[in-house]
């Protein structure tokens, strides 16, 4: 029973480590879905904007530093958004 | 079965080392087929360790006595939940339970690698996968659990588990710290993963964040879980003893906590990117360098593992560890550059960066502690041991400091802030603190210390309170039509992290305040009672009803009868039942302690022993100040991390979600 077993562990673990490339044709990275980090960065970006709107309204962040971040954010997220409008996907 | 699960664990090996082979090959190649292989390698080590682990469990609650191990740490007349427990008693079990609950971990990151950069998990799953080959060669070759008794004779019987390990919390801390330990093994992987593929933007930072959080909260239940089992169980009337054991999954503890913090600064300032690749790789050695301490036998302690000569691989380890990265960080020293610097002290990043140097101070002066006996021994010749008054002088210092940056480091601007902002926003604080300081002094507290905690604990607490109606104010400015309850909700989802780590604070402010009582306040007493008599002590007056005993197949057991109540008026609280055990098979007395537990303090009383006559009995009794709210402080601590992660594992599963639907559409 237990080489039976073991056998039957030891076969089905080489197959699925061999699997691979007998499916896959040996070929190149598949990139990760594009959209999917990007609309990572987009909520990223945002919850940023976010804190630091708050940040700013209760006294911590000057001025002068809030537009600079801001401006900063902003034109990151801006290009972020212009990258999925033109890969919706 | 037994061969079958050494079998199992040898195929896990095997599958860790083909994960190594073919994550590097993946990440150099880049091919798709090779990081199918290291990903199906993952969770087949996965399996087979589970395997293993299985069917030792399985062997316990069979009581399998065949099974050295399994003879060695039960006995049949233990609960079927310890039986099982038993497999983390003793030094090989506690080996393969790590390789088990990592490969876990590995596995889960295995299965949400789709969502992650596909040129940096080749070579994270790498990393992983050689931290599985390590514990499972120790498994393997050094600490094996399924070793046969060579004998003709099959002993009907076990020897037992330690008493003082048959607990509820026995079961549960040990799994814990694991779960910490091994969770927080994925941020180190993805640290050296980066630094090999060359993937050094923030991204690997900001992906390894809920891992850490997981991680640290495992690890501050583990802890927790830990402190609360030595006050039930041991009978010394404390929670942390500063012992080795003790301080090695409170190192890790230290540096996750400050990783956490200065996290925060390189995702916002680009700063701190090799501090941070540091704090990563020394969190994960100090887990390595804890288990090296708790089963080398270098250190002395009430919970270490038996002396083994297994501490060389874990020297070894580290080595390899601690070698690897200084090349990595050496090569890759340009792209670890921070982009800015700190433009002046009065910063929330230099506060933020102040508070790690204080975390890391702490570990290292603990370290030292811990360390000091053994290095003594190497440079005199004597072995020398440092105990409580050593840690106390120099942490609680350190911890006092801590807690003021605590207070003041969330609530100070970025970049520069101005000394007419913070006397704006500490003044009320700080004032309402001072005037508690005083009160306190005029109710008799006048020591330094226990004044300056309880002051900065509460100011801490102020600054959030004060933080939170501040935005309330804004939130208010901006929707004067809503009610506050809506306002409230609204300002906490839409900055559930930043409040749930204000929540945090809070908790170790309760935390802080409880350990100060205990330290500070504490009242302890031996004294011996005939039936009928009154001991008189604080506000308590207590009396021996009588002394029984008490027998099973275990053990026999003294049991004395005591009726707790106020000394005023003599009125009852309560009936406590202190025990003084004798456990037949270890030989050895153990005490269970009787604890009223009370909002203002504990009462704890342990039976200490008996006169020949058993006229007189003995007790050691402790009033421990506000211990409840320590643990207390530990639920609020634990739900502010749980406040902060779910939002990222929703967001996670929501990208799980996409993806899945991408594949189907594929």
């Amino acid at each position: 029973m237990t080489l039976f077993a073991s056998l039957l562990l030891t076969i089905a673990i080489t197959w699925l480590l061999v699997r691979p490339h007998l499916s896959q044709c040996n070929t190149a990275f598949v990139p990760a879905p594009a959209s999917e980090q990007l609309h990572d960065s987009k909520s990223r970006l945002v919850q940023l904007l976010k804190d630091l709107e708050l940040d700013f309204a209760t006294g911590k962040v000057s001025a002068e530093e809030h537009t600079q971040i801001k401006a900063q954010l902003g034109a990151e997220l801006s290009k972020v958004l212009n990258t999925l409008d033109n890969n919706p996907a | 079965m037994a061969e079958f699960g050494h079998f199992s664990l040898c195929l896990a090996w095997i599958c860790a080392l083909v994960g190594i082979f073919s994550g590097v090959y993946a990440g150099m190649t880049r091919r798709e087929s090779w990081f199918g292989t290291v990903r199906n390698a993952t969770w087949l080590t996965t399996l087979a360790t589970g395997i293993a682990t299985a069917v030792l469990c399985y062997g316990f609650y069979v009581s399998d006595f065949t099974n050295q191990y399994i003879w060695q740490h039960s006995n049949r007349d233990m609960h079927w939940a310890y039986r099982i427990s038993a497999l983390w008693g003793g030094m090989d079990g506690s080996m393969l339970l790590w390789a088990f609950m990592l490969s876990v971990s590995a596995a889960l990151l295995a299965a949400l690698c789709g969502n992650y950069p596909r040129q940096l998990m080749p070579w994270v799953l790498a990393v992983l996968n050689s931290s599985q080959l390590f514990f499972l060669t120790v498994v393997v070759f050094l600490t094996n659990p399924f070793r046969y008794i060579r004998a003709e004779f099959i002993p009907p019987d076990g020897n037992g588990l330690n008493p003082l390990l048959q607990n509820p919390y026995m079961v549960s801390h040990p799994p814990m710290l694991y779960a910490g330990f091994t969770t927080l093994t994925v941020p180190f992987a993805f640290c050296l993963g980066a630094l090999f593929a060359g993937y050094l933007s923030n991204e690997w930072i900001r992906l390894t964040r809920l891992w850490t959080l997981i991680g640290w909260c495992f690890l501050t239940v583990g802890i927790i879980l830990g402190g609360h089992w030595a006050y039930v169980e041991l009978g010394w009337g404390g929670f942390w003893a500063w012992d080795p054991v003790e301080n090695a999954s409170f190192m890790p503890w230290l540096t996750a906590t400050a990783f956490l913090h200065s996290v925060m600064i390189q995702e916002r300032k680009e700063m701190l990117k090799m501090w941070n690749v540091w704090l990563v790789v020394l969190t994960y050695g100090l887990t390595v360098f804890g288990t090296f301490l708790t089963r080398s036998g270098v250190v002395q302690s009430v919970h270490a593992f038996a002396n083994t000569d297994v501490g060389w691989v874990f020297l070894l380890y580290l080595g390899i560890i601690f070698t690897t990265t200084i090349i990595l960080t050496w090569w890759r020293r340009s792209e670890l550059r921070s982009a800015r610097a700190i433009e002046s002290l009065l910063s929330r990043e230099a506060l933020f960066l102040l508070n790690n140097v204080v975390f890391l101070s702490i570990c290292f002066a603990t370290m030292w502690g811990v360390m000091f006996p053994v290095l003594s021994e190497a440079v005199t010749g004597n072995k020398q041991t440092v105990g409580v008054p050593f840690f106390n002088a120099v942490n609680v210092p350190l911890f006092l400091l801590l807690i003021f940056l605590m207070a003041i480091g969330p609530m100070i601007a970025w970049r520069k802030a101005s000394w007419s902002s913070l006397v704006r926003t500490f003044r009320g604080p700080f004032l309402l603190s001072l005037l508690v300081c005083v009160l306190l002094v005029f109710v008799g507290i006048v020591d330094f210390y226990p004044l300056l905690a309880y002051g900065l604990s509460l100011f801490s607490v102020l600054t959030v309170a004060y933080e939170f109606s501040r935005a309330m104010r804004v939130q208010r400015a901006a929707n004067p039509q809503g009610s506050m309850l809506s306002d409230a909700n609204l300002l906490l989802r839409r900055h559930r992290a930043r409040y749930g780590g204000y929540v945090v604070h809070i908790g170790v402010a309760i935390a802080a305040v409880s350990i100060t009582s205990a330290m500070a306040f504490k009242t302890e007493k031996e004294f011996s009672l005939s039936k009928g008599e009154t001991l008189e002590v604080g506000r308590f007056a207590l009396t021996l009803n009588e002394v029984g005993g008490t027998r099973n197949d275990s053990y026999e057991a003294a049991v004395a009868t005591m009726t707790l109540a106020h000394r005023k008026d003599r009125s009852p609280i309560t009936t406590l039942y202190p025990e003084r055990r004798f456990y037949f098979r270890t030989q050895e007395p153990t005490t269970e302690v009787a604890l009223r537990i009370g909002l203002r303090e504990d009462f704890y009383i342990a039976l200490a022993g008996m006169d020949e006559s058993g006229e007189r009995v003995s007790f050691k009794i402790f009033i421990n100040p506000l211990q409840v709210w320590l643990w207390f402080g530990g639920l609020v601590i634990v739900f502010g991390t749980v406040m902060i992660t779910l939002p990222e594992l929703r967001f996670k599963r929501a990208m799980l979600g996409a993806f899945a639907r991408q594949e189907i559409r594929q």
